[in-house]
C-alpha cells in the first residue's frame, strides 16, 4: 500500500502533458474492468474525468479551494511547482495548453486497482482511455525527451529504461515509476511485474471466476451505481482487514466517545465485508455515497438500540425560520444502555455508575436506565438557527445561533414531564451558583405564555454601567469605548412542553419557534439519522460575526486585516456555494447506506 | 562588568549625545536606539534613520511612527488593535490575552509605548493566575498602555481603582472595621517609594484612606459608609484622607522620583551596573518638575551621551518579548506575521508569558533571562521561523527574498546584509569572515541566506541589547 501515495503522484505527473493533435481518434472500446482480477481490493472507475475536471476549475471550487491551508501549502510548495513547470514545459512545445491535455488523455475514463493478495506485495496500477489514441504516442515521445534533456543537462545518465513486452511499450523512468502504453491505454504501474502480470492477463485471457466484473459482490454494488456517478469504488473491507490489520482492522476495543456520539456506525464499518462510493456531481448538485452491507447474521444484538426496527426511522425534521441545521436521530437509549457493559470498556462503564446515580438523585429517586431513559421515546431532534440578533438584550460581541434539543417523553408518563421542568429549574440554580462563585451574571427565572404553551425561562441580568466615577477619572482617553458584551448574552435558556415533546432551547425565541413547529408535525423518515443544512444560513451567521472571525484570523495566522478578510470572504462564499445540504444514514436489515447531497449555490 | 564611565560624570551623562568623529551616528548607533527604544527595526527604518539623523530619529521613537508595520496608518492600526482587544480578550484565555498583545507589538507604529506598557506591567505586576477574569485584565492592559508615556500621577490614581490590581492584592472589599493593607503596602514599597521610605504606621493610616473602595460586577466603586473618614497622618501629612488623596502624598515625596527614574535606568541603560544616586538626581528632578510627565525623563535618557555611548550597547539581555518581536520586526516578518499564540508560547517557554508575572515584584530580568534552557529555546525560535517545517511559526521568512529586496545577492553580500541589519558592530572582522566562509559552502543561494541568517541569530552577540 505504501506505494499508492507514489504512484498517483506520478499519475498526477503524466497526466499534465501537454498534447497538440490535429484530428482525435478514439481507440477501440473495451471494458477496463475486466481487465481486473478478482484478488482487486480496491476498484475505483471515473468514468467522464473530463466532467470532475469541469467541476474542479469551476471559479466557485478553485478559489475556496486553494485557500484550503493543505492545499495551499502543497501548491506553493516546492514539488508542485516543479510539476508545474514540466506541464507547461511539455504543453508549450506540444502547443496546448494542460487543462486540456489532460482532457484528451483521459477522455475516455480511468481504472485504478490495487490486487493483493497475502504473502504477496501487492500490485497497483491505473488505465486511462484517452480520447485520442495518437497523443499517447506523442505524450510519450516528449516526456522521456523532457527527461532525456534535463539528465543531461545535469551531467547525469540516461534516466529513462525502454522496455518491449509483447507488443506493448513500457518505460522506466528512475526505480519507482513504470508506465507504457497497451491496446492504445496509458498504463500506469508499480513495477515492471505488474505490467507483465496485467498484459499477460489480458492477452491469455484471465479465469472465468478470476474476473472481479464477475464477483458476487463487486456485481451487487456495480448494479446500484447511479448512471450520472462520476466516479465510483469499490473496496473488499475484509479482505484490507486480513492483510493489514494494524491499517484497516478492529483493535477489538469500542471508543466510548465513538459509541455515544456515532452508534452502532463504526462497528458496521469494522465488520463489513465490502464497502462502496460513489460521487455524482453536476453544477447543480453534488452527491455521495457509501453502501456496505451488514455483517453475515445481521448486526450485533448489543447494537439495537442504535438501528430502528423494519419501518421505523428518525422523527420529521423541524425547520424553524433561519435554521442552520437540522438533525433527527431514532435512537433507542434504554436499550443502548442496558448493552452498555457489552459496549464500552469496563472503566467506562464504571463511570457510568456515577451518572446512574447522580442522574437518578436529580430526576427525583428514578433509576437511570428504565426510569429516565425508559420514559423517553427514541426520537432525538436538534435544531441550529439564526437568531434574531436585534431582540437579543444586549447584543453580544459574538453572536451565536440558538438550539434547541427535541426529546419525546412516552405518553402517560406526566410525572416524567413534570420532573424535567423541575430539572430545568435546578439546572439554573447550579448555574446561579457557579455565577455566584465567579461573580458573573446569575440567570433569573421566568415563564411566559406562547400559543396556549407554558414557557419556563431564564435571562441573565445585563451587564452593570461603567460607574460614573471610574469613566471621570480613568486617564483614558477613549471614555465612550463601548463596553464588550459577554457572549451569555446569546442564550435564555428556556423550556416547554408540546404534547409529548419536550423542547430545551437556548433561548427563548427558538423555543417559541418550535412550539409553532412542532403543532404541525411532518412525516417520520426511513432514515436512522438525517441532518439537513444550510450553507446560506451559515454564511449569515459567518457575515454576522465577520469582525469577529477575521481578527481571529489574524491572530491564529498572524495576517494583516486586508488578508484575514479575504480568508473569511472565501469561507463565506464556500458555504453559500455548498447551498443546501442533506446526510441520511439508513441501517436496512441487509446494508447500512449513508447519502450526502448538497444543492450547490449560485 | 565594569559600569560605564559616564556613570560617574552625570553632566556629561545627560547631556544631548552630539555625533561627533569619534562617535559618529552610524549604523550601530541607529540600530542601538530601535532595540533599546522599541524593539528592532527593519532595514528601510535603520537607514532612513542613519540618513536624518538622531534629533529626527529619537522624535519619531518618542513620538511613533505615522505607520504600522502592517503599511495601514498608525493610528488606524491602533483602533483596529484596540477592537480587536475589546472583542476577543473577553472571552480569551491566558494566551490569548498574551496574543493580542503580541500581535499588536510586532505591528504597532509606536514600538516605544509598547515598551513602556511592559515596563508598566512589570512595574504593576498584576496576573490572571490569579485574577481570572480576562476582561479586567485587559482592561488594565489598556489603561497602562494609555498613560505609558503619559502621567504618572494619574496612571497612580487609576491603578488604584483598577479592579484587576484591586482582585490582585485582595482588596475587592475595603471595609472601615478591617482596613486592608495590602494594596496600601504595595502602592509604597513597590509603586512609588521602595522600602526604607515609610513606616509600618504610614501603611496602616494609607489603608484607612482606601476603605471604602470595592471592585462590584467588574466594577470599582466608592461605598461611602464603608470609608474611614477620621483623621489620618501619612508621611506627615495629616488630614481626613481618601484614597485619591494618597497618590499626591506619595509623589511629593523625593524618593518617590528617584525610585522610578532608578528603574526607567535599569529598562532602558543597565540592569547590571550600580546605580549611583548622583546619576540619578538630575533625571528624578527633571521628572519631579515636570509634575511626573513620564515622556520628561524618557526622552532625557533616549536624547543622552550615555544611552548612546558605546559602553552601553550590548550591555543588557535582551528580554524574551524584545527578542521574539524584534527578530521578527527586523526580519520583515509581518505579511502574513507568526501565530500570535505560538510567539506567547515561545515566551512563556523563555521566561515571560505577559499577563502571568512571577510575582508582585514582576520579572527578575537581566541576566536571569539567560539561562540555558531559556538560551535553548532562543535558538530553536530562531531555527523554526527560519524553516518551513512549523506552521505555526514557519513558512513565513525568506532570507534569500529579504536579502535581495535590500540589494544583497551573493554569499558575501548577504552576510555582510545580516550581520549589519541584526548585530552592527558586535561582530569583528574575524566573526564575519568565519561567516562568510560557512555561507560560501551552503549548496545554493537560497540556503547561503538561511545559513548566515542562522548563525546571526543565534550567535551570542543578538541575545543582547
Amino acid at each position: 500500500m505504501a506505494g499508492i501515495t507514489r504512484q498517483v503522484g506520478a499519475l498526477a505527473m503524466i497526466l499534465w502533458l501537454g498534447l497538440g493533435v490535429a484530428r482525435a481518434e478514439a481507440p477501440a472500446p473495451l471494458d477496463i474492468t475486466r481487465w481486473v482480477s478478482d484478488d482487486a481490493v480496491i476498484f475505483v472507475e471515473a468514468g467522464r474525468p473530463s466532467d470532475l475536471l469541469d467541476r474542479l476549475m469551476d471559479a466557485r471550487v478553485q478559489k475556496p479551494l486553494l485557500n484550503v491551508p493543505s492545499i495551499r501549502n502543497a501548491t506553493e510548495g516546492e514539488p508542485f511547482r516543479k510539476l508545474q513547470e514540466v506541464a507547461e514545459l511539455v504543453s508549450a512545445k506540444l502547443g496546448t495548453t494542460w487543462e486540456k491535455a489532460l482532457r484528451d488523455l483521459t477522455g475516455g475514463g480511468i481504472v485504478f486497482a490495487v490486487e493483493a493478495v497475502e504473502g504477496s506485495k501487492p500490485n497497483v496500477y491505473l488505465v486511462a482511455t484517452p480520447s485520442d489514441t495518437a497523443i499517447l504516442k506523442k505524450a510519450t515521445e516528449t516526456l522521456v525527451e523532457l527527461a532525456r534533456k534535463d539528465a543531461a543537462d545535469k551531467g547525469n545518465s540516461d534516466p529513462v529504461k525502454k522496455v518491449e513486452y509483447r507488443g506493448a511499450i513500457g518505460y522506466h523512468i528512475g526505480e519507482q515509476l513504470v508506465y507504457g502504453i497497451f491496446k492504445d491505454r496509458l498504463l500506469i504501474v508499480d513495477r515492471g511485474e505488474t505490467g507483465k502480470m496485467l498484459i499477460d492477463r489480458v492477452e491469455d485471457g484471465p479465469e472465468p471466476a478470476k474476473r472481479l466484473a464477475d464477483a458476487a459482490d463487486f456485481k451487487t454494488r456495480r448494479t446500484t451505481v447511479k448512471s450520472d456517478a462520476m466516479v465510483w469504488a469499490f473496496a473488499r473491507a475484509d479482505r484490507l482487514r486480513k492483510l493489514d490489520p494494524k491499517k484497516f482492522g478492529a483493535n477489538g476495543k469500542n471508543n466510548p466517545g465513538q459509541i455515544i456520539l456515532l452508534g452502532g456506525w463504526p462497528d458496521a464499518i469494522r465488520k463489513a465485508p465490502w464497502v462502496g462510493a460513489s460521487l455524482t456531481w453536476t453544477a447543480a448538485t453534488m452527491a455521495a455515497d457509501i453502501t456496505m452491507p451488514v455483517q453475515a447474521g445481521g448486526r450485533d444484538a448489543a447494537y439495537k438500540g442504535f438501528a430502528p426496527p423494519k419501518g421505523s426511522g428518525a422523527p420529521a425534521l423541524v425547520k424553524p425560520p433561519g435554521t442552520i441545521a437540522s438533525l433527527s436521530l431514532w435512537r433507542d437509549l434504554s436499550a443502548a444502555w442496558e448493552s452498555r457493559a457489552e459496549l464500552l470498556p469496563p472503566e467506562t462503564v464504571q463511570g457510568l455508575a456515577q451518572l446512574d446515580t447522580f442522574a437518578g438523585q436529580f430526576f427525583g429517586g428514578r433509576d437511570f436506565g428504565t426510569g429516565v431513559l425508559g420514559a423517553l421515546t427514541s426520537d432525538w431532534r436538534l435544531v441550529v438557527a439564526l437568531q434574531d440578533v436585534k431582540s437579543l438584550k444586549p447584543v453580544p460581541d459574538v453572536k451565536l445561533p440558538a438550539f434547541a434539543l427535541i426529546v419525546d417523553v412516552k405518553p402517560g408518563d406526566d410525572d416524567f414531564a413534570q420532573r424535567l421542568r423541575v430539572a430545568f429549574q435546578s439546572f439554573v440554580g447550579l448555574v446561579n451558583l457557579g455565577a455566584a462563585q465567579t461573580k458573573s451574571p446569575p440567570l433569573e427565572l421566568g415563564s411566559e405564555s406562547f400559543e396556549g404553551i407554558t414557557v419556563s425561562t431564564a435571562r441573565f441580568m445585563p451587564p452593570a454601567p461603567t460607574s460614573i466615577a471610574e469613566k471621570a477619572k480613568a486617564p483614558t482617553s477613549e471614555p465612550d469605548k463601548k463596553a464588550p458584551v459577554h457572549l451569555r448574552h446569546n442564550f435564555s435558556p428556556s423550556t416547554a412542553q408540546v404534547e409529548n415533546h419536550f423542547v430545551i432551547g437556548s433561548s427563548v425565541a427558538i423555543t417559541r419557534d418550535m412550539i409553532g413547529s412542532l403543532k404541525s408535525p411532518g412525516k417520520p423518515q426511513a432514515a436512522t439519522l438525517a441532518v439537513e443544512a444550510d450553507g446560506n444560513a451559515l454564511a449569515t451567521l459567518v457575515d454576522l460575526n465577520r469582525d469577529q472571525l477575521v481578527m481571529r484570523n489574524m491572530l491564529d495566522k498572524g495576517h494583516a486585516k486586508e488578508q484575514a478578510e479575504s480568508e473569511v470572504g472565501l469561507l463565506a462564499a464556500l458555504l453559500r456555494y455548498l447551498g443546501q445540504g442533506r446526510l441520511a444514514i439508513q441501517d436496512d436489515p441487509e446494508m447500512t447506506k449513508i447519502g450526502l447531497e448538497f444543492k450547490l449555490g449560485k | 562588568m565594569n559600569a560605564p564611565l559616564l556613570f560617574n560624570d552625570p553632566e556629561r551623562a545627560w547631556a544631548a549625545f552630539e555625533p561627533t568623529a569619534k562617535a559618529p551616528w552610524d549604523l550601530a548607533r541607529v540600530a542601538h536606539l530601535h532595540r533599546r527604544g522599541g524593539f528592532a527595526a527593519p532595514w528601510t527604518m535603520l537607514q532612513r534613520d542613519l540618513k536624518e539623523g538622531p534629533e529626527r530619529s529619537i522624535d519619531r521613537i518618542l513620538n511613533g511612527e505615522s505607520t504600522a508595520a502592517d503599511g495601514r496608518p498608525a493610528s488606524e492600526f491602533d483602533a483596529l488593535a484596540d477592537e480587536m482587544a475589546r472583542q476577543l480578550a473577553p472571552s480569551a484565555d491566558l494566551a490569548g490575552l498574551q496574543a493580542l498583545w503580541l500581535y499588536r507589538m510586532v505591528f504597532t507604529g509606536h514600538p516605544l509605548r509598547e515598551r513602556m506598557t511592559v515596563f508598566w506591567h512589570n512595574h504593576f505586576a498584576t496576573s490572571q493566575a490569579k485574577v481570572q477574569n480576562a476582561a479586567l485584565m485587559q482592561r488594565q492592559n489598556d489603561l497602562l498602555r494609555s498613560s505609558a508615556l503619559g502621567n504618572f500621577k494619574s496612571l497612580l490614581g487609576a491603578i488604584g481603582k483598577d479592579p484587576a490590581m484591586l482582585i490582585w492584592l485582595d482588596s475587592t472589599a475595603n471595609r472601615k472595621a478591617h482596613p486592608n493593607e495590602n494594596y496600601a503596602r504595595e502602592v509604597m514599597e513597590l509603586f512609588t517609594l521602595g522600602r526604607g521610605h515609610y513606616t509600618e504606621k504610614d501603611i496602616q493610616e494609607a489603608a484607612r484612606a482606601f476603605t471604602g473602595w470595592f471592585v462590584t460586577r467588574d466594577q470599582f466603586q466608592e461605598v461611602a459608609a464603608q470609608h474611614d473618614g477620621g483623621e489620618k497622618t501619612i508621611l506627615g501629612h495629616s488630614g481626613s484622607f481618601d484614597g485619591d488623596d494618597i497618590p499626591g502624598i506619595l509623589l511629593e515625596q523625593k524618593a518617590c522620583a528617584e525610585f522610578l527614574c532608578v528603574k526607567l535606568v535599569r529598562a532602558f541603560l543597565s540592569d547590571v551596573d550600580e546605580i549611583s544616586p548622583a546619576l540619578i538626581s538630575p533625571l528624578a528632578k527633571a521628572f519631579r518638575e515636570s509634575g511626573y510627565e513620564v515622556k520628561v525623563p524618557l526622552a532625557m535618557i533616549l536624547r543622552s551621551n550615555l544611552f548612546f555611548d558605546e559602553s552601553i550597547r550590548r550591555h543588557r539581555v535582551k528580554s524574551p518579548v524584545e527578542f521574539t518581536v524584534g527578530t521578527l520586526r527586523a526580519m520583515e516578518v509581518v505579511k502574513p506575521t507568526v501565530q500570535a499564540n505560538a510567539i506567547a508560547e515561545a515566551c512563556g517557554r523563555m521566561g515571560q508569558g505577559l499577563f502571568a508575572p512571577p510575582s508582585v515584584a514582576g520579572w527578575e530580568g537581566g541576566p536571569s533571562w539567560a539561562n540555558s534552557t531559556a538560551m535553548l529555546t532562543r535558538t530553536n525560535f530562531a531555527l523554526v521561523i527560519l524553516g518551513s517545517d512549523n506552521a505555526a511559526l514557519g513558512k513565513r521568512l525568506n532570507p534569500i527574498a529579504l536579502a535581495g529586496s535590500h540589494g544583497a545577492s551573493t554569499p558575501q553580500e548577504i552576510s555582510r546584509f545580516y550581520a549589519d541589519l541584526l548585530v552592527q558592530d558586535a561582530f569583528d572582522r574575524k566573526v564575519r569572515e568565519s561567516i562568510e566562509s560557512a555561507v560560501r559552502k551552503a549548496p545554493n543561494p537560497a540556503s547561503s541566506a538561511r545559513e548566515a541568517a542562522t548563525l546571526v541569530l543565534t550567535a551570542p552577540e543578538y541575545q543582547l541589547a
